[in-house]
């Protein structure tokens, strides 16, 4: 029954070996995966190059300094976080050619774009609120036995349960 | 036995399985129902949800980047 | 569960079909060169960016080989009754909790007294603010059908759509720094960074962690047999 679904690995082994490649990371780096900080830098860097003085605010200057070196680097675009990034693309990206899967898949309609927009927002700013997105607050989070990660499961689940409604509401015809 | 195709070309996960079982909903038993998906999570979440549901399933890569999922209301 | 019907028009289908699907696998060897070349250029910049770059390509690789998606463990539950990818995420919880804690244990026997927050890990302060957060991001991510992660996978396989929501992610994230010090002052000041070792003692953090992962995955397991109208399982428990 399961012909045809080209190399399609089973979840348990994708969630193993995620799991292990996060510790491969940490263990190799010092650093834990997360991919939301490469964002917030990407964001922070446009915006300065687009005369908008993002990297001076307050966010980075006092709150979170852990951006500070590479700020001061001058490595808003290319640092670990952005490499990070890339290679997730980049690694799928190898996946899917190698199963020879790859396709150009354009947008259709406006009311997709408006609620990937929307979703996009609101988890940019709730990724900051809460220190991290789904992989570094939640994924990287619970593996460092922080207490926040915990939480932050246990109310995403209810955020995602308040869209899962909004989603057959309004998106599914 | 009717034959029906849904053409979920260019959407988004969930949305192609959400069509279909709505789809499907609206069928015959016996009836077949062929979606047509370029998202590759689509074919395995039916595969997953034919098989708690009851449902056959047979799935094929029709172009590049593109399934067919054949599902077949019991 | 088999069906002829099916197979007769699939294989009414594919002879209609014209047969020339072009391969792909040129392309992604000619990729591996270009990433392992890259991967050098790197390394001539910084000893560690190989590192980063090495496993992003795995992760990336992975999550698009087993179809892995946050967003869905997250959502299939509440929509389709379905808990198999809630399951492998709570194997791969289980997996990096354990080596994480290694490594943190590690860390600690080389620095001892380190500050629960300065511990190789993401360790943030809890509070409201994860609460208000975290539900925000929920509700982000299913409407947008992808998380963090999940966006850079999609545009990987080659779909437009994802770069929007990255778009809408790095407006939302400057926003939110912009408006963090507000953020602070008014539910972030007081909060504390928990690590659950500091509070439990390390074996016993350790074993209540597995111990929930574990009682959650029984409870997907159970959620999603009950939910099931598996006529194969029925059959083959001697029905």
């Amino acid at each position: 029954m399961k012909r045809w679904i080209k190399k399609a690995w089973p979840y348990w082994a994708g969630g193993l070996l995620l799991g292990g490649l996060n510790v491969l990371l940490l263990a190799l780096s010092g650093q834990a995966w997360q991919v939301s900080g490469g964002y917030l830098l990407w964001g922070a860097g446009i915006l300065q190059k687009l005369g908008v003085p993002a990297l001076t605010w307050d966010y980075f200057e006092v709150y979170n300094t852990r951006y500070r070196q590479i700020i001061a680097d001058d490595s808003v675009f290319l640092n670990q976080y952005t490499i990070l990034n890339l290679g997730v693309v980049t690694g799928a990206l190898l996946a899917t050619l190698a199963s020879s899967q790859f396709k150009w898949k354009k947008v259709k309609g406006k009311k997709q774009v408006a609620f990937a927009l929307l979703g996009g927002i609101l988890m940019g700013y709730g990724s900051r609120l809460a220190g991290g997105c789904n992989i570094g607050g939640f994924f990287s989070g619970l593996a460092s036995f922080s207490l926040h990660a915990w939480v932050f499961w246990l109310f995403v689940a209810a955020g995602a349960f308040v869209g899962t409604r909004l989603l057959l509401r309004f998106l599914a015809r | 036995m009717e034959i029906k195709d849904l053409d979920c070309l260019y959407e988004a996960c969930p949305i192609p399985l959400i069509r279909a079982i709505q789809t499907l909903r609206t069928m015959q038993s016996g009836d077949i129902l062929v979606v047509h998906s370029d998202e590759s999570c689509a074919a395995v979440m039916m595969q997953e949800w034919a098989q708690q549901n009851g449902y056959s399933i047979r799935v094929t890569e029709s172009d590049v980047g593109e399934w067919e999922i054949y599902l077949q209301k019991p | 569960m088999p069906s002829q019907e099916i197979d007769n028009l699939l294989a009414q289908r594919q002879n209609a079909r014209q047969k020339n699907k072009k391969s792909q696998t040129p392309y992604a060897v000619g990729l591996l060169v270009f990433l392992v070349a890259a991967g050098v250029l790197l390394w001539t910049q910084d000893a560690r960016y190989p590192v980063f770059w090495g496993v992003g390509i795995a992760l990336g690789f992975v999550l698009r080989s087993s179809r892995f998606c946050f967003v869905a463990a997250f959502r299939d539950p509440l929509l389709l009754k379905n808990t198999k990818l809630m399951r492998a995420m709570i194997l791969a919880l289980a997996v990096s909790s354990t080596g994480f804690l290694l490594v943190q244990q590690h860390y600690l026997a080389l620095h001892p007294g380190t500050d629960a927050a300065q511990l190789p890990g993401i360790l943030n302060p809890v509070g409201l603010h994860t609460v208000i957060g975290a539900f925000l991001f929920g509700i982000g991510m299913v409407l947008a059908g992808g998380c963090a992660s999940g966006v850079l996978m999609r545009i990987g396989e080659g779909h437009a759509l994802p770069w929007v929501t990255l778009l809408g992610f790095l407006i939302g994230t400057t926003w939110g720094a912009k408006d963090y010090p507000a953020w602070y002052h008014w539910l972030m000041e007081k909060a504390q960074t928990i690590y659950l070792p500091n509070v439990f003692g390390t074996a016993l953090a350790f074993a209540l962690q597995m111990g929930a992962l574990a009682v959650l995955y029984g409870l997907a397991a159970w959620y999603q047999k009950k939910h099931s109208n598996d006529k194969q399982q029925e059959n083959a428990h001697g029905n």
